[in-house]
């Protein structure tokens, strides 16, 4: 018994030893938190934000507090993950101005070089040697890493279209008050344009008659 | 038939004596007609037409492209003119691809389909694949491909197919004047979607204020047994398809279970009624009732209109606007929307054409919220618009999406009572609108990012390979040297 005890109990210090000590010296240098940042950003190594690549821009959030809003192609939809990761809030107005861009190969320009394809860190261009190249626009992430790659100056950013599909109404603006005199805001209001004052009564009469109908139905 | 109540609602003044008791007026053949690519929910259709085609009536100018599209067909005999971006009949008056027909003033038939004599005789597949053809969509105003639906709804269990004849909106009477003139050829409709899906019975529900419909469809029913007629209370938004199923089985449904997943296939009765024409005549959808009424308009009627036909002529064969008239909007005054102009085309989903005057307006400047809840009361779906529009106003959208601003589908019932005429429903369309692009935005940032390492990891296979290579020339010429030195 006494032996069990014993052999257990120093079995059981020296592991606990063993894991402690390990722990130490088997640490990996990771920061948690950069590797978070780092998983939201697009990965594309573009170094538009001004950082070499992604990794960087990602450990200078994490410590040195740098703004939520320089990864360019990564968007609002970036910059908003970020700043709900690092808790801090985000001005939209600020990230308003990188508006989303894509990227655009002027045929007559393109001499089929394929420098661009090379550069291009999603595979979002298509085209073989010596032949026009076009861009797919639905995986370009608008890096540019094409524009500075091209040496005729055939690829031109440009902003993303508002097309029917993506088009959705604005935000109201209380501050304009009269809706005629502004035609944005006159378009905003009429999703609805009837209210129950503007109706006369007549719905709240309709309403009680309706009231009164139950009533009776439920003495009769 | 017994009734379930449903929760929240509002009661506007229904405006429809203008046009409720007139006839429906076919409108005569115009010069031009102009036929969107997109008129329904889904992917465009592609143009199969060149510019300089002839085309008869009813012939296909464009195919439907992918799962959830449907095809448009010409309104009249006449020449593909061009094919082009040109406003559309929408809010943003943002371009869409457009037919543009110029009308030979013949209006002569192209070759149609096999007209089914009895279509209750012919395979319910071929019945589907028909409706598929003739471009039919809901008309009540969602235009959702009805062949779609009905594709759906014949892999499951549907217990009651439901026809929509409640047209709540107010001024609109096109439902209305359909079930009056048109009962049989709805009726007959309803019983071959039912048919094409293999449901039992079809419930059709009218609302309370349209006596002359309720008696003329009641009497038109008799001959089945299995046709029921459903007199529903007057209470807006009971015309939503979640809302009508629930006030006639008690089912509440969620804004992301289908409707078709209790076992319902809802569909407007104007739609039956272009199902039935589509097997009974072999006729493409190529015209709807469209119902032209307001202060601002003249002369206000219900006509039958060549899908593509300007709006303005429309108006102009309802005598034109007064100057009182400030506002166009396309369907009712709840749920619709402003044109951009009065040149845009009626097309498959425009079921009203309204000129208002500001007295039928709100105007009134937006006030401080006096926290009365009115608008969680006449919240049908259960929300509560008063904090919703609060987060929103302050761009809290991510908390906005956590209390289901997604699941409000604009019926605008909260807008219309608010004491501080606050714009309620605006807010949620424009974060229901903000929220689907981030949606899309993440999704497709997804996609780059694998995309982005997918490329590294082939580059960094690229550069072992190399490796490799150049190492196993090393190898070799060191083992060259060994030999030579050997020799
Ligand atoms: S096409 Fe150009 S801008 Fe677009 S992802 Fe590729 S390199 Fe970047
Ligand atoms: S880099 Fe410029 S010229 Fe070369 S293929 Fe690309 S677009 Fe054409
Ligand atoms: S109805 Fe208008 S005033 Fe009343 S709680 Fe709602 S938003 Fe506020
Ligand atoms: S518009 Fe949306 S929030 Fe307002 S009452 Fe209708 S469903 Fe509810």
């Amino acid at each position: 018994m006494l032996i069990a005890i014993i052999s257990l109990s120093v079995m059981g210090l020296a592991l606990g030893l063993m894991l402690g000590l390990s722990s130490k010296l088997l640490r990996v240098e990771e920061d948690p938190i950069e590797g978070q940042l780092q998983a939201l950003l697009p990965g594309s190594q573009c170094g538009q934000c001004g950082y070499v690549g992604c990794s960087q821009y990602a450990a200078a959030l994490a410590h040195d507090g740098a703004p939520v809003t320089q990864c360019t192609p990564g968007g609002k939809s970036v910059a908003e993950a970020l700043a709900k990761a690092l808790g801090v809030s985000l001005d939209l107005s600020d990230a308003e101005d990188i508006g989303p861009k894509t990227a655009l190969i002027h045929e007559d320009l393109c001499i089929g070089c394929t420098a661009c394809i090379r550069d291009c860190s999603s595979d979002a261009i298509i085209g073989a040697a010596r032949q026009v190249h076009t861009v797919i626009g639905d995986v370009c992430h608008g890096c540019s890493k094409c524009e500075t790659a091209c040496p005729t100056g055939a690829i031109e950013m440009v902003p993303v279209a508002v097309t029917l599909d993506n088009w959705h109404w604005d935000k109201p603006n209380l501050a304009i008050q009269d809706s005629l005199a502004n035609p944005a805001f006159a378009a905003q209001a009429l999703a609805n344009r009837i209210t129950e004052e503007s109706d006369g009564g007549q719905g709240k009469a309709y309403k009680a008659s309706l009231e009164k109908e139950a009533k009776e139905e439920a003495i009769g | 038939m017994k009734l379930f109540s449903v929760r929240g609602g509002i009661h506007p003044s229904y405006r429809k004596q203008a046009t409720t008791a007139k006839k429906i007026e076919p409108l005569p053949v115009v010069p031009f007609y102009f036929l969107p690519l997109r008129q329904h929910s889904g992917a465009s259709a592609e143009a199969v037409v060149n510019i300089g085609d002839h085309v008869g009536k009813g012939q296909l100018l464009a195919a439907p492209v992918g799962r959830i599209s449907a095809p448009v067909h010409a309104p009249t005999s006449g020449i593909v003119r061009a094919i082009q971006n040109m406003t559309a009949p929408h809010p943003s008056g943002l371009p869409g691809m457009t037919i543009v027909l110029e009308s030979d003033g013949k209006d002569s038939w192209a070759e149609l389909p096999e007209a089914y004599s009895d279509p209750f005789s012919v395979d319910p597949k071929l019945i589907r694949e028909r409706v598929a053809w003739a471009g039919v969509v809901g008309l009540g105003g969602a235009a959702f491909p009805a062949a779609v639906k009905l594709e759906q709804s014949s892999q499951k269990p549907i217990k009651m197919v439901v026809l929509n004849g409640a047209e709540c909106e107010p001024y609109l009477t096109g439902d209305d004047r359909v079930m009056q003139e048109y009962a049989d050829e709805v009726i007959s409709g309803g019983r071959l979607i039912a048919y094409a899906v293999g449901a039992p019975k079809v419930v059709i529900g009218i609302e309370r204020n349209k006596p002359e419909a309720i008696a003329i469809m009641k009497k038109a029913a008799e001959a089945y047994d299995n046709v029921e007629i459903a007199d529903l209370p007057a209470q807006y938004p009971v015309g939503s398809a979640r809302h009508l199923v629930q006030a006639l089985t008690g089912l509440e449904i969620s804004a992301r279970t289908r409707i078709a997943d209790v076992g319902v296939l809802v569909q407007n009765v104007g739609t039956a009624r272009a199902v039935w024409r589509s097997a009974h005549y072999g006729e493409p959808l190529i015209s709807r009732i469209v119902t032209v009424s307001g202060g601002g308009m003249n002369d206000p009627k219900t006509l039958d209109a060549p899908i593509g036909t300007p709006v303005k002529a429309l108006i102009e064969y309802c005598g034109g606007m007064n100057e009182k008239a400030e506002q166009i909007v396309t369907g009712g005054p709840l749920m619709g929307v402003g044109l951009p102009n009065i040149d845009v085309p009626v097309i498959k989903g425009t079921a009203g054409i309204l000129a208002l005057t500001s007295e039928e307006m709100d105007h009134r400047p937006a006030e401080p919220c006096l926290r009365c809840g009115r608008c969680v009361d006449v919240c049908p779906c259960g929300l509560s618009p008063v904090e919703m529009s609060s987060l929103i106003r302050r761009d809290k959208l991510d908390e906005a999406e956590q209390l289901q601003v997604m699941d409000c589908f604009s019926c605008g019932s909260c807008s219309y009572v608010c004491p501080s005429h606050l714009p309620l429903v605006q807010y949620f369309n424009y974060a229901k609108g903000e929220i689907w692009n981030r949606r899309d935005e993440e999704r497709k940032q997804n996609k780059i990012k694998a995309l982005a390492a997918a490329k590294e990891a082939r580059l960094a296979e690229v550069l072992r390979q190399r490796q490799l290579a150049a190492e196993r020339a090393k190898a070799a010429k060191a083992a060259a040297n060994k030999e030579e030195k050997a020799v």
